[in-house]
């Protein structure tokens, strides 16, 4: 029991390094944005001061999720029992399927919605219509790729 | 797929949330298989019965898979 202990808390431990990591970087973006060291230049004023704000707003969400993850990692660590549940939580079968189902079936919805986006787009703005497609077909490809790479990765060899 | 993990539960008065930390899963998971929302993996179904002492046949229920 120690063992598996052990490794719920090294599997932990390296997950919490990894949501400091990713904290640190969003706060440097939220400093570098606030402090005008990556300005935003749009050629409408107004646009950029919206700009300027949605950016703020949603890297201090992300920000906010890490903390709350990097919380929620350090208190597992400090109880036994909290890290065990924990630990069930994040590598639970019948999560993972969910995750897995949700994740593939957001995916194709996705890009039918940028497509059908991007059509209808097309009709008044050029910008918006490549945006759009290009999107659909660079979240496509990337699709495309992943399923080629578990297919080889699961792939058997007949006997 | 049917299950008699309720019944082993109750015969050896565990709760949903014992038997998940005995076999290393969630709540959750538990209650989905004894709901026959979900069909637990082969790994978890041998956990599962390993636990009670049976084989896997003698706690789910195979015979829908047999008449496909």
């Amino acid at each position: 029991m120690n063992e598996k202990l052990a490794r719920m808390e090294k599997d932990i431990r390296r997950k919490l390094n990894q949501s400091r990591g990713f904290a640190a970087c969003i706060l440097l973006l939220l400093i570098a944005s606030v402090s005008g060291v990556i300005p935003v230049r749009l050629e409408n004023p107004h646009l950029s001061d919206y700009m300027s704000g949605f950016q703020l707003g949603l890297l201090s969400g992300i920000l906010a999720v890490a903390l709350f993850t990097i919380v929620r990692y350090q208190k597992a660590l400090k109880d036994e029992n909290r890290l065990k549940q924990l630990y069930y939580e994040e590598h639970d079968e019948r999560n993972r399927y969910i995750h897995w189902k949700s994740g593939a079936s957001a995916v194709n919805v996705s890009i039918i919605l940028l497509l059908v986006a991007g059509v209808i787009a097309g009709y008044f703005n050029f910008t918006v219509f490549a945006t759009l497609i290009a999107s659909a077909v660079v979240t496509s490809i990337i699709r495309g790729g992943f399923k080629l790479y578990y297919c080889r990765s699961l792939k058997g060899t007949a006997e | 797929m049917k299950t008699k993990i309720k019944e082993f539960r109750k015969t050896h008065k565990l709760s949903q949330a014992e038997l998940a930390d005995a076999v290393g899963t969630t709540r959750q998971t538990i209650t989905s298989i004894e709901t026959e929302k979900y069909t637990a993996s082969l790994v978890l179904a041998y956990k599962i019965a390993h636990y009670f002492g049976v084989t896997i046949e003698e706690m789910f229920d195979f015979s829908e898979i047999e008449e496909d």
